[in-house]
């Protein structure tokens, strides 16, 4: 771990605790993650009881060199884009969170979490 | 499409599982995480506190305030943040930083130590983060509320001790207001100095308080009123 940069350092430690502890329903592509760090992706299932029980998704994070001071670009991508109002078709995810309220304390898990409760509150396609 | 009933319910998480081996991070450092920095999430290095209470690596927070120079908030709660009102943590052998952040970052805001006379800190008080809170920031009301204290019997003391050695000396001060002087002067100070002068050290630079050897009655009474007057002053802080 010595060469690394502090952006890489942090996305380092987010990976190793989201391999060992990964959120409900969330898997980090490691490999591919470990390969490039800059560039993951995470497979989302549906949170059961809502309208995206037994779907799954491809969520892509792109990390910049100044993360965690700048946040991350979080699209979903693959041939399944959640149907939501805040949600664009081309995977494009309107959330605060991910532009303006944006803070360094967040992580790719609470990022995560926070795109499973936006589907979650939908109540209608 | 059909809605689903409102108690929406997400699968709980497993807890049972994994919570006993998240013992070893790659830092191996991970028996102290409320010592992580919320922003790199590694032992904090020259940490700081927040007055909401939040832990940062100093070249952290700084570059966060740097990021978003016209909304200085915390990263964790989101309350206004002040650079000049942080807390200095300094714990023995942990978080010192290998590789000095201050090449690249303005070092950390100093705190203000202030020497007191007599001190003594009895040694129960000293706990681990003593050596810390010694050096603290002059507006660190909570932590300051002690020695404010302090230098308030400091100077109670000093008027009393003043009034039983006076008689032969005069307080000359070059502002209207005598009094102002008073506060600054250890126990004893003022009027040690039987002489024309006060002792070079607390030469007031505000004040420019000079001392001759006049006798006035007025002057007594004078002070006495103004010893009134502090009391009574004084009373009516704390009290209320
Ligand atoms: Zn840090
Ligand atoms: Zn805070």
């Amino acid at each position: 771990m010595a060469g690394l940069s502090p952006s890489e350092r942090r996305l380092q430690k987010e990976l190793m605790s989201l391999m060992k502890e990964p959120p409900p329903g969330m898997e980090v592509d490691s490999d591919k993650a470990e390969q490039n760090l800059n560039l993951w992706t995470i497979h989302m299932k549906g949170a059961e009881g809502t309208l995206y029980d037994g779907e799954e998704f491809q969520l892509q994070f792109k990390f910049g060199p100044k993360y965690p001071f700048d946040s991350p670009e979080v699209t979903f991508v693959g041939n399944n884009i959640p149907v939501h109002p805040h949600v664009y078709s081309n995977g494009h995810i309107c959330l605060s969170i991910l532009t303006d309220d944006w803070s360094p304390a967040l992580s790719v898990q609470s990022v995560c979490l926070s795109i499973v409760s936006m589907l979650s509150s939908c109540k209608e396609k | 499409m059909a809605t689903t009933s409102s108690g929406s319910k997400q699968t709980p998480p497993n807890r049972d599982e994994g919570s006993g081996d998240q013992k070893k991070t790659d830092g191996g450092n991970d028996k102290s995480q409320i010592y992580d920095c919320n922003i790199c999430f590694d032992t904090a290095k020259d940490a700081v506190i927040s007055m909401c209470g939040h832990l940062f690596c100093w070249p952290c927070l700084h570059q966060w305030l740097e990021t978003c120079p016209n909304r200085q908030t915390c990263p964790v709660c989101k309350a206004a943040i002040d650079k000049e009102v942080l807390k200095f943590f300094y714990w023995p052998g942990r978080g010192g930083s290998e590789i000095d952040p201050r090449d690249e970052v303005p070092p950390r805001p100093q705190g203000q130590r202030t020497e007191r006379e007599n001190s003594s800190i009895p040694p129960e008080q000293r706990g681990m983060f003593d050596d810390a809170i010694t050096r603290r920031s002059e507006s660190n009301s909570m932590w300051s509320l002690g020695e404010s204290g302090f230098s308030i019997g400091e100077f109670l003391l000093g008027l009393f001790s003043s009034t039983s050695s006076l008689g032969d000396q005069r307080l000359r001060s070059g502002n209207g207001f005598r009094g102002a002087d008073y506060g600054y002067t250890s126990p004893g100070g003022l009027f040690s100095a039987g002489g024309a002068q006060g002792r070079p050290g607390e030469a007031h630079a505000h004040g420019g308080a000079r001392f001759d050897a006049n006798v006035e009655i007025e002057d007594m009474f004078f002070k006495l009123f103004l010893i009134f007057a502090a009391l009574c002053l004084f009373y009516i802080l704390f009290v209320f």
